[in-house]
């Protein structure tokens, strides 16, 4: 094979579309899958047309892609490829997805891509109307939580067994390997899922939620993305039992993958000596009453146990960015009670997980870091500390460069936030409001304090898509996938442009 | 384990089939559904045949494919519906002219696969060579360049081969030949046939005029019109095929041309120490 710079270029993009060849067969497969709702509710047949022709034309135009790499030698991926490849993947699957948004002519581009990125992202916050759309819709929607949740890379992973796995892997912001073999990690991982979503629909059948419910709803709650199939959320139900199957399942969704490992096969040590699960359970614990006792001066909630329930279960709802409510709304919030839930909403779940946020073992590193950094101040500086966190594999040390990184990222972070916020206060919402809507989305939480609706500015759709996608793929990737194609689209065109006079000068 | 992977290609095979008719009929009942022709629905079937054809790679399945195609198309979109009956004739032309298009299909995509298989094939054999004949031109020593062979051949080909070099004073060498490749040592027969190979510096074995009933395939290792060995190739009861035997002689021949090599540069220091022996003092 040629070595030039152009030849090694194209190599690189060849095997990228072939990349999204596999992808868009598998996104024409989960397009589909809604379809199989219909037996149970044969009067919405005629919807099914709306998901037909992307979903077989999707298949179609992926497997003709992925000819470009079949049978062919791989070829090499070229620095910060694997970040196109992943924010490409992402950035197909929220376009195509919402082709059949579009064709019911019910929503604009900018409501279509918004919902999907809201799904995908598993953040929750919509622009449909949930009692008055139809059921195959609302499957729609919790399948598109079920593989965002999971990943869409890791879905490929499952089934493309590929020396790039890894790479690709890791740019979607999975840290952990469960397994040696990556197919082996990600089969194990939607198995886990799968098993918590079964086991889930049938809690909730037996609390008395219809199956249809049930699924949505369950598929919802561990994907942390908050889609409900009533306007009023798990609020409608007015349920203990349905709160805290949720509450569980929301923990669950939360958790790092790895960490399920260590539950299910009974290692109880490791997994609640963990700093996340502890962190999770001591924020959970501190935060709930705290909560509910804002709620009960604030006249939200008319009695205490009302008060500590709705404290529990919304501290949870926001902490793992799940986004489900079980209170009317948040308009009217008293400011302290926001401030609190918008903490939890920018701390966000634990990594490896399908949570959101800036992660809670950023936290504790920031908090970890805090305490370190003081008790060198108070001892000798010839004495040699030997910084680690507790994780669910056993202790991981933690470097100067670590927490330079994880500062870093939660400077970005937080700026990347006060932009948002600022953006969406420009509309005339107000601060506290727009704090709280940017926070939910780019945590992907999906609470909403009403600034989210089908008849919002198309700036403020767009502002907080833009937050989802940057949130969920936890900003580096997007960034420098940004600079990669740039790049090669730079380098591209000066090398056309370049055979271009060779060729006009002959 | 052959079986096996058999079986689950098949069974590999039928999934494809049975999805792609799946995604063909959803997608010309969507499209029915939008207004477009009937003809047009066939056209989707014609694709999906096509993909599959590619897919499983024989033009039998394609064609069993094609008919089910045909046979679904007939059932839910043709007048009168949900019924194997034609009430226009020309349908029946239209579905004729599908399955002959499907044929030609097959049997083209077949053979350009079949082209390409060889063509692959051919470039990996080119390679190993290559490298097979890079590799004799560093080595030396009579053992190292049997037993780079043996183990270039298995690697190249999974030929099991078994060598013996000429020996000057009793004919032929101990046999060389990698243990790990036989489970079975009744597979190694005695050493007639390789003897009578060398004298009469003629082939014989499986596939030949002399001893056609081994399982072995014995050929001279020749080089400047000298026998400088035998080299054995396990047949297991077939015969060698012409791609083999022309991958196996041309890695014979650059054997012939390392031995020769190290045999003759064997000689020349025997020949210098007796010259250096008898010279006056």
């Amino acid at each position: 094979m040629c070595e030039c710079f152009s030849c090694r270029q194209a190599e690189g993009w060849r095997l990228i579309l072939g990349y999204f060849g596999v992808i868009l067969m598998l996104l024409g497969g989960i397009i589909l899958l809604p379809l199989l709702v219909l037996p149970a509710y044969p009067d919405e047949g005629g919807q099914a047309v709306f998901f037909i022709l992307p979903g077989c034309g999707a298949v179609l135009g992926g497997y003709l892609l992925a000819l470009l790499i079949r049978g062919r030698p791989r070829g090499r991926l070229r620095k910060h490829q694997d970040a196109v490849i992943v924010v490409g993947a992402w950035l197909l699957a929220i376009t195509l997805c919402a082709i059949p948004f579009l064709l019911t002519g019910n929503y604009n581009f900018t409501q279509a891509v918004f919902e999907c990125t809201s799904g995908w992202s598993t953040t929750g916050l919509s622009v449909v109307e949930v009692e008055a759309a139809p059921r195959i819709f609302l499957m729609y929607r919790s399948v598109m939580l079920f593989f965002g949740g999971v990943g869409l890379v890791l879905v490929m992973l499952s089934v493309l067994s590929d020396s790039y796995g890894m790479r690709l892997y890791s740019a979607e912001g999975h840290a952990d390997r469960l397994l040696p073999n990556l197919a082996s990690s990600a089969r194990t991982i939607l198995a886990i899922y799968a098993g918590y979503i079964l086991a889930g629909t049938v809690l909730y059948s037996i609390f008395g939620m219809d199956w249809f419910d049930a699924l949505n709803h369950s598929i919802a709650a561990l994907s942390t993305g908050g889609f409900s199939t009533r306007a009023a959320s798990i609020g409608y139900y007015d349920s203990p039992a349905i709160e805290l199957v949720t509450v569980l399942l929301m923990l669950l969704g939360c958790t790092n993958f790895l960490a399920h490992l260590y539950l299910i096969r009974g290692r109880l040590k490791n997994f609640f000596g963990y700093c996340e699960v502890r962190f999770c359970l001591f924020a959970t614990a501190f935060v709930s009453p705290l909560l509910a006792g804002l709620l009960l001066t604030g006249g939200l909630s008319d009695t205490l146990p009302r008060a500590l329930r709705d404290g529990l279960f919304q501290t949870v709802s926001a902490l793992t960015t799940t986004g489900f409510q079980s209170i009317p709304g948040f308009a009217g919030f008293p400011g302290a009670a926001l401030l609190v839930l918008i903490l939890l909403q920018l701390i966000g779940g634990g990594t490896g997980s399908t949570a959101g946020g800036i992660k809670q073992f950023r936290i504790y590193i920031l908090y970890k870091d805090l305490i370190w950094t003081l008790r060198d101040k108070f001892s000798h500086r010839r004495v040699v500390h030997d910084d680690a966190i507790r994780r669910p594999d056993g202790l991981q040390q933690v470097g100067t460069r670590t927490r330079g990184e994880v500062a870093g990222f939660v400077l970005l972070y937080l700026a990347v936030f006060a932009l948002g916020s600022f953006i969406l206060s420009c509309y005339g919402y107000p601060l506290a409001e727009s704090m709280f809507e940017f926070s939910s989305a780019l945590g992907t939480v999906g609470l909403s304090a009403g600034i989210t609706a089908f008849d919002a500015p198309a700036g403020v759709l767009w502002t907080e898509t833009a937050g989802m996608l940057l949130g969920r793929l936890e900003i580096y990737v997007v960034l420098l996938a940004a600079v990669r194609a740039a790049g090669d689209l730079k380098n591209g065109a000066a090398a056309l442009a370049g055979q271009l006079k060779g060729r006009m000068r002959r | 384990m052959k079986e096996k992977r058999t079986v689950r290609c098949g069974a590999l095979n039928y999934g494809k089939a049975a999805a792609a008719l799946a995604l063909c009929t959803l997608l010309a009942l969507a499209l029915q559904q939008l207004g477009a022709h009937t003809e047009n629905c066939l056209m989707i079937y014609l694709l999906g045949t096509i993909i599959i054809i590619l897919e499983t790679g024989g033009y039998l399945f394609g064609m069993g494919f094609a008919a089910v195609c045909m046979l679904v198309f007939n059932f839910l979109f043709t007048d009168p519906r949900l019924s194997f009956k034609v009430s226009d004739p020309n349908l029946l032309l239209t579905m004729g002219i599908f399955l002959v298009v499907s044929l030609l299909t097959a049997v083209l995509v077949t053979r350009l696969q079949q082209q390409e298989r060889l063509a692959r094939d051919l470039a990996r054999r080119t390679q190993a060579l290559f490298e097979i004949s890079s590799g004799y031109l560093n080595l030396s020593g009579v053992d190292n360049i049997v037993y780079y062979g043996l183990r270039s051949l298995y690697s190249a080909r999974g030929d099991r081969c078994v060598a013996y070099v000429a020996s000057p004073s009793a004919g032929l060498s101990k046999p060389y030949y990698i243990a790990a490749q036989f489970d079975d040592p009744a597979d190694l027969e005695g050493e007639a046939l390789p003897g009578w190979c060398l004298v009469n510096a003629t082939p014989c074995g499986a596939g030949t005029a002399f001893y056609g009933e081994s399982h072995w395939l014995y050929l001279p290792i020749r080089s400047s019109g000298r026998v400088l060995g035998v080299l054995g190739v396990f047949c297991g009861g077939g015969q060698a095929g012409d791609e083999q035997m022309l991958f196996v002689r041309t890695v014979l021949s650059q054997m012939g041309l390392a031995l020769e090599r190290e045999l003759g540069s064997g000689e020349k220091a025997k020949n210098s120490d007796v010259s250096s022996a008898g010279a006056p003092a």
